[in-house]
């Protein structure tokens, strides 16, 4: 490409200014498009968080028809510290049903975490090639497999063997369904996410680093765990991120094992229990919608909304103080740029302001 | 190497537990009773909750015991109920002979059956009522109310009724069929309409007759509704369902929102009172059951009511409601909740 400068007497031909005036044109109309779209992408999660937060706060604010002439509505006291889901009235209760969201997502964590570590490591370090892809494959199907079939799953293998495991250390529980049950299928479900960009990031770790780690005389194992998941750190803890995603979120896989307690909290997995977004999903069919039973459902959405923005934050807090610690910089959150960028223009409208009250 | 040796023996002896346990199926009434039911918003707990006498628990959570777990739905109930050697659970009447691994037992030593649902005698029951208002200015609107609570009546409505899991009372009362009704010219509503004649009154397809009341009822009025609407081919009326609970059937019919409504439960005096003010006809279109499900290997086959209080409700929380005690306080009279089945079986 020869580099053409363009004057005002253009060396092209009035034709080929006429081109390429067409085709700039319409690189704008495409630019144009493409910002449209990506305007309305983006401001679909706006929409969704004023339309939930909107409906969510009613139950605080009107009154809603109870029936029999009365009329009421939630507090949030009750709402927060309350610990039954519906205890008549306009007595609506969902804290407890956050604390119960984060000990399963906890739990399922422990168990899914290392096993997700353990078989990216294999997929990317340790199998032959083969037996690798073959792995890589079989992990990729699983991550698309709907959240009904995992409920099913869990009802059909996990249930039993949950109520077998327990009757043979002499508890009982409800036939399975239990804290555990949703626990171990929650950690199937996002070990896939896990997994595959716990793989990644592995694989993308600098061969130099291995290299030099098994020319000092560490083992290979000894490598793998020091040096491959150290430097991969921060892949896995997105995976990690991300998994946390799919198990504060899930409802029906979850709904369909872990027995929908109506009080809690729960804290003993062989108890049923219940998770923010089971009880929103449980009745959602037959409650009316524009009562107060209808309504709450979207107050249950604004604490889950919240706990994943607040998981999301501090998650990727100590992602980036294991990132500033892997490379020795100092990371700047995008929080400070911002504050960086505005600090001037701030100074300035102060000192203004100063000046005009002398 | 020895670990690697040790491990492979834990990880076999734990599966040789799970192997071991995994077949017996043998009863054991010293296991706890693990309850189930439905949500607040449940017309079934409803019916349920009434019907054994803790009203108040139809919406309160705090009332039924902690442990007990919440079904989505009829069939959601039966399958965790047939999951579940030791659970207990209800279910409506018309759809536990869909799962054999369940099993409807007694109540009250009486079995659910639709002669005994007809009689009375089953106490777990409820009636499914109508109410509806044809006094309005709009000839054509009451013709039209009147023609459906007819089709409702005839030997057509009451087979889609049935089809519905409805238990028809006395099925001796319909007689005639549709087609009959409306070849009858004593009835004026098919004369206003032209249902008689060859072609039907062009009013008709500007009108909207509004369906309210009982969310139970629901599925039953709208597969009535529907086979109603086709009978009038292409000049048709418009039907909207808006249930919400069977409490404002009547106050929807008041506040004119609605021209049909229906009830999940017998109307109250004070409701009937109201009907009968404004000229409206109420009425009953069939009774429903609630049956109490257990495990198919269960060995009961008869619960009583008070049984089945003191395993779902939470004396504590009864004790703590004093303000309610008129509702139910002279009924529950238990000191004694079930928790094992052997409280039950002896």
């Amino acid at each position: 490409m020869q580099d053409i400068e363009r004057k005002d007497t253009s060396p092209f031909l009035p034709e080929d200014e006429k081109k390429a005036n067409g085709k700039r044109l319409r690189d704008t109309i495409v630019r144009w498009i493409f910002f449209c779209i990506a305007l309305v992408c983006a401001s679909i999660i706006i929409f969704i968080a004023v339309f939930i937060v909107y409906k969510g706060l009613m139950p605080f604010i009107q009154d809603y028809d109870l029936g029999g002439g009365e009329v009421g509505k939630d507090s949030l006291y009750n709402f927060l510290f309350g610990t039954h889901w519906n205890q008549g009235g306009a007595n609506f209760s969902a804290g407890y049903l956050a604390v119960n969201t984060l000990f399963v997502t906890l739990l399922s964590l422990i168990l899914s975490v290392p096993i997700s570590i353990m078989t990216a490591l294999l997929i990317g370090r340790v199998a032959p090639k083969p037996l690798a892809d073959l792995f890589e494959t079989g992990i990729q199907l699983l991550a698309s497999i709907p959240s009904v079939i995992y409920g099913l799953f869990g009802m059909g293998i996990v249930n039993p063997i949950i109520r077998d495991f327990a009757s043979a250390l002499g508890l009982q529980t409800s036939g399975g369904n239990s804290l555990l049950s949703g626990v171990i299928v929650l950690a199937m479900m996002s070990i896939p996410t896990m997994t595959m960009m716990s793989v990644t990031a592995i694989k993308s770790v600098d061969q130099n680093l291995i290299k030099a780690s098994l020319a000092v005389g560490a083992s290979k194992t000894q490598t793998n765990f020091k040096i491959v998941i150290k430097a991969a750190q921060s892949g896995i803890f997105a995976g990690i991120i991300l998994g946390i995603g799919r198990a504060v979120g899930e409802a029906t896989a979850t709904q369909m094992v872990i027995g929908n307690a109506m009080s809690g909290p729960t804290f003993n997995p062989f108890d049923i229990s219940a998770t923010l977004t089971t009880q929103m999903l449980m009745g959602i069919g037959e409650a009316v919608s524009g009562s107060i039973g209808y309504d709450i459902r979207f107050s249950a959405g604004i604490l889950l909304m919240i706990i994943l923005f607040a998981i999301d934050i501090v998650l990727n807090k100590i992602k980036d103080t294991i990132h500033d610690n892997m490379t020795g910089q100092v990371h700047v959150s995008t929080f400070k740029k911002i504050i960086a960028t505005l600090r001037p223009f701030a100074m300035r409208i102060c000192s203004l302001g100063g000046k005009e009250s002398d | 190497m020895k670990k690697t040796l040790l491990s492979c023996a834990v990880v076999l002896a734990s599966v040789s537990i799970l192997a071991s346990c995994g077949g017996s199926s043998e009863f054991d009434t010293s296991k706890n009773v693990t309850a189930y039911t439905r949500d607040t918003t449940s017309g079934t707990r409803d019916g349920f909750c009434t019907k054994i006498g803790i009203e108040d628990a139809k919406s309160d959570d705090s009332l039924l015991k902690g442990g007990i777990g919440q079904a989505a739905s009829n069939g959601d109930m039966m399958t965790k109920v047939a999951g579940d050697l030791y659970g207990i659970g209800y279910a409506s009447f018309s759809e536990i002979s869909t799962n054999k691994d369940i099993k409807g037992i007694k109540v009250d030593g009486v079995v659910a059956t639709e002669e005994s649902i007809k009689d009375g005698d089953y106490n777990l029951q409820r009636n499914f009522n109508y109410v509806y208002n044809d006094k309005s200015s709009d000839d054509v609107m009451n013709a039209l109310v009147q023609s459906y609570i007819a089709y409702m009546n005839s030997t057509d409505g009451q087979a889609i009724v049935e089809s519905e899991g409805g238990i028809i009372e006395d099925a001796s009362k319909a007689t005639k069929s549709w087609d009959e009704l409306c070849a009858d010219t004593s009835n004026s509503w098919a004369v206003t309409l032209g249902l008689n004649g060859d072609t039907i009154n062009s009013a008709v397809s500007g009108k909207t007759i509004t369906f309210v009341g009982s969310t139970s009822v629901e599925a039953m009025s709208e597969a009535l509704s529907d086979s109603w609407v086709a009978l009038f081919g292409d000049v048709k009326p418009s039907v909207v369902h808006n249930h919400t609970g069977s409490g404002d059937a009547i106050k929807n019919l008041q506040n004119a929102t609605g021209q049909i409504g229906f009830a999940s439960r017998d109307f109250k005096d004070s409701e009937k009172e109201t009907a009968t003010t404004n000229g409206w006809t109420y009425g009953k279109i069939c009774l429903d059951a609630i049956s109490v499900i257990v495990n198919v290997d269960n060995p009961i086959e008869n619960i009583t009511t008070q049984q089945i209080r003191d395993i779902y409700v939470n004396p504590e929380a009864i004790k703590d409601k004093e303000t309610s005690e008129e509702n139910f306080g002279a009924d529950y009279s238990s000191e004694t909740p079930i928790t094992t089945w052997s409280q039950i079986l002896g």
